[in-house]
C-alpha cells in the first residue's frame, strides 16, 4: 500500500505471555481444572463460550483466574456482508466483558452469505472491495469491544481471478487501515505457499514486526496434490524450520499450538509447545548477544 | 468483475451443492486455476463444510445417533444439512430444527420416537447452556402472607423444558447414558416401538450437568401453567384436576431443589 496512506493507529503490543501457550480444547477441560498443568497461556475458541451461562462459562471463568487467556474466533465473517454480523458481534461481546481476555483474535476471511453461514474460513478475493469490507468490520469489532484484536491469515486452496494484490499485502494493509494486529499462522503460509506456488519467506519478510502480536503452529495434511490445513498433526518439520525463520525476522513473538482434530494427550501438546518454547528461547538469546536489526540477523 | 457479494453467493451456493454444469461458468470464472484444478480444492472445501456440520448434529444428538446408527444418521443429517442452511457463525447452533424436521420426515416411520428424542435432545443442549438458576429465596417465601401465597406467580429456569410425549422419552435416555454393555440390556427391557403410557420428560441442570427427569401426569400439568404465567392457586387447580391426590407442598419442594422453579412475583395484575 502507499505509505502516504492515512497513519494507522498504533497497535498496542499484546499482553500474552512472550512464550508458547495451547489451543485449549473440551477433551483437556476437566484435566486442566484438576491438575493445573505448567502451560504459560491458554487459547479457545471464542464461540464455544457463546451460552448465557452453565459449565462451559464457569470452566472459563476457572482458567481466567489461574491462566492468561486468549479468546480466538472463528465465525464473525470479518470479509463479508451477511446479515449475522451484529448478532454475532453483541455474544462476543458479551463474552470479552465477562472473560476480560488478555487478547482477542479473528480471521482474515469469509463463512457467510446473506443470512446463511457456511462455518468454515473461506478465502477472500485480494480486492479493493475486499479491503474495504474487511477494515470496516474489524473498525467496527474494536469499537464495539473498545480494544483492538489480533487478525489471522487463512490456509487456502483457491485463488480469486480477480485478486489485485498478494495475500501478505493485503493483510499488511487490512492491519495498517484498520489499527488492527496480526496474527501470524506459520502452518497457514507454508500451506498456502505449497498450495498456490509462491514463497513462503517473501510473505514473512512483507510483515512488518511491529505488527504481529501471535504466532500460531499446527499441522496440516497432504490431500491428493495439494495441502489441507487439518489441525489434526504435529507441527510439520518444514513448518518449524518456518518459524525459526519467522521468528528471525519477526523476534520472538507468543506462540501458540493448535491441535483440533484427532487430539492427542495433553503432554503430546505440551511437547509441541516446549519445542516452540526452546526455539523462542534461542531467539531471544541471539536477541541479546547480537546488536543486529531481526532482519540483519536473519539475512546474516 | 463480480462483486464481493455475488463472489461469496457464488462460492457460498456452490459449497452447499455439488458443482453442477448449471452454474460452472460463473462458478469457475471466479477462480486462478483452471477448472479441473479449482473443482478438486472446491471438493475439499465442500468435504469440511458438510464434514463440519455432520459432525455438529452428531455432538447435539448423540441418542439420535446411536439409535440409528452411523450409516443411517449420516444419511439423515445428510438430508437435514441440504435442506437448513447455518444461520449462525456459532456451529454449536445448527440442527435446531431437526425435531419439527424429522416430524414431517418419512425416516420416523420406522421409529415414530425420533422426533421426540431429537426435541429432547435439543432441549438438554439448551438447558446446557441456559443461563445459571437463581436459588429460590424460601425465607421469602416463608414471610409471604398465607392469603396472598395462592396469587404469586412462580419462575420457572429459563432452561427447563417439559416434553410431552407418548414414547418412553426418559427411559430411552437414560439408558443411552449408560457403557455400551449395560446399555443393551437396558434398552431391551424398553418396549420403544409400541407408545406406552405418556411420558413427560423435564430437562433439569444440576451443578453444570444435563439430564432428563420423569415427572406424574399431575406434576407436569402443575409446571405447565406455571410456564404459561398461572398463579400458583391456578396452578394447583390444574394438577387437581389430573390427579385428586396432588401433593403441592411436595412437588413444589421438589422443582425448588432441582432449580426449576427459581423465585416468585406478587401478582400485580388487575
Amino acid at each position: 500500500m502507499p505509505s502516504s496512506s492515512a497513519p494507522a493507529a498504533p497497535v498496542p503490543s499484546t499482553r500474552l505471555p512472550l512464550v508458547a501457550g495451547i489451543g485449549l480444547r473440551a477433551p483437556h477441560h476437566a484435566q486442566v481444572l484438576a491438575e493445573r498443568p505448567a502451560v504459560a497461556w491458554w487459547e479457545v475458541h471464542s464461540e464455544n463460550f457463546f451460552s448465557a451461562g452453565g459449565a462451559p462459562i464457569e470452566f472459563l471463568h476457572r482458567i481466567r483466574q489461574d491462566y492468561p487467556l486468549s479468546l480466538h474466533g472463528v465465525g464473525l465473517s470479518l470479509g463479508a456482508l451477511d446479515t449475522l454480523f451484529e448478532a454475532h458481534l453483541a455474544k462476543l461481546a458479551a463474552l470479552v466483558e465477562r472473560i476480560e481476555p488478555v487478547s482477542v483474535s479473528e480471521h482474515l476471511c469469509w463463512s457467510s452469505a446473506g443470512a446463511r453461514h457456511f462455518n468454515d474460513l473461506l478465502p477472500l478475493p485480494y480486492t479493493e472491495a475486499a479491503l474495504e469490507q474487511a477494515v470496516a468490520r474489524i473498525e467496527r469489532v474494536q469499537e464495539r469491544l473498545q480494544r483492538p484484536i489480533l487478525v489471522e491469515n487463512v490456509s487456502s486452496y483457491l485463488q480469486f481471478a480477480d485478486s489485485m494484490m498478494s495475500e501478505w499485502d493485503f493483510l499488511v494493509a487490512v492491519a495498517r487501515r484498520s489499527g488492527c494486529g496480526i496474527l501470524l499462522d506459520i502452518n497457514n503460509i507454508y500451506v498456502s505457499a505449497c498450495n498456490h506456488g509462491f514463497s513462503a519467506q517473501t510473505y514473512i519478510d512483507a510483515i512488518p514486526a511491529d505488527l504481529v502480536g501471535e504466532l500460531h503452529l499446527a499441522g496440516f495434511e497432504a490431500c491428493e496434490d495439494f495441502l489441507i490445513d487439518t489441525h489434526g498433526q504435529p507441527v510439520h518439520s518444514p513448518v518449524w524450520d518456518l518459524y525459526e525463520y519467522a521468528l528471525g525476522h519477526l523476534g520472538a513473538k507468543p506462540t501458540l499450538i493448535e491441535w483440533d482434530v484427532d487430539i492427542p494427550s495433553l503432554a503430546v501438546l505440551q511437547g509441541e509447545a516446549a519445542q516452540a518454547e526452546q526455539r523462542l528461547r534461542a531467539r531471544m538469546h541471539n536477541v541479546s548477544a547480537s546488536p543486529l536489526e531481526p532482519g540483519h540477523a536473519l539475512a546474516a | 468483475m463480480p462483486s464481493l457479494p455475488e463472489v461469496q453467493a457464488v462460492f457460498g451456493g456452490a459449497l452447499r451443492n455439488d458443482a453442477t454444469p448449471g452454474h460452472s461458468s460463473a462458478l469457475w470464472a471466479l477462480f486462478a486455476e483452471p477448472e479441473a484444478l479449482a473443482e478438486r480444492r472446491l471438493a475439499a472445501y465442500r468435504r469440511n463444510v458438510i464434514g463440519n456440520w455432520r459432525s455438529a448434529l452428531a455432538s447435539s444428538y448423540p441418542v439420535l445417533a446411536q439409535l440409528l446408527g452411523a450409516q443411517r444418521f449420516r444419511q439423515l443429517a445428510d438430508r437435514y444439512i441440504a435442506s437448513y442452511p447455518s444461520r449462525s457463525g456459532d456451529l454449536n447452533a445448527y440442527g435446531g430444527e431437526l425435531a419439527a424436521w424429522l416430524d414431517d420426515s418419512s425416516l420416523s416411520n420406522e421409529q415414530p420416537y425420533l422426533p421426540d428424542m431429537a426435541r429432547l435432545e435439543w432441549a438438554l443442549l439448551v438447558a446446557y447452556g441456559a443461563a445459571d438458576a437463581a436459588v429460590f429465596d424460601l425465607a421469602a417465601l416463608a414471610d409471604v402472607p398465607a392469603a396472598v401465597q395462592p396469587n404469586l406467580r412462580l419462575h420457572v429456569w429459563v432452561g427447563a423444558a417439559l416434553i410431552e410425549s407418548p414414547w418412553p422419552l426418559v427411559d430411552i435416555w437414560q439408558a443411552h447414558q449408560l457403557a455400551e454393555d449395560e446399555r443393551d440390556s437396558a434398552l431391551a427391557a424398553i418396549d420403544v416401538r409400541s407408545p406406552t403410557a405418556p411420558c413427560r420428560a423435564l430437562v433439569v441442570r444440576s451443578e453444570g450437568r444435563v439430564l432428563a427427569l420423569a415427572l406424574t401426569a399431575s406434576a407436569a400439568a402443575f409446571l405447565r401453567a406455571l410456564q404459561s404465567g398461572q398463579t400458583l392457586a391456578e396452578a394447583i387447580a390444574a394438577a387437581l384436576s389430573v390427579d385428586p391426590a396432588f401433593n403441592p407442598g411436595a412437588t413444589l419442594q421438589a422443582f425448588i431443589a432441582q432449580r426449576t422453579l427459581t423465585g416468585f412475583s406478587m401478582n400485580d395484575a388487575t
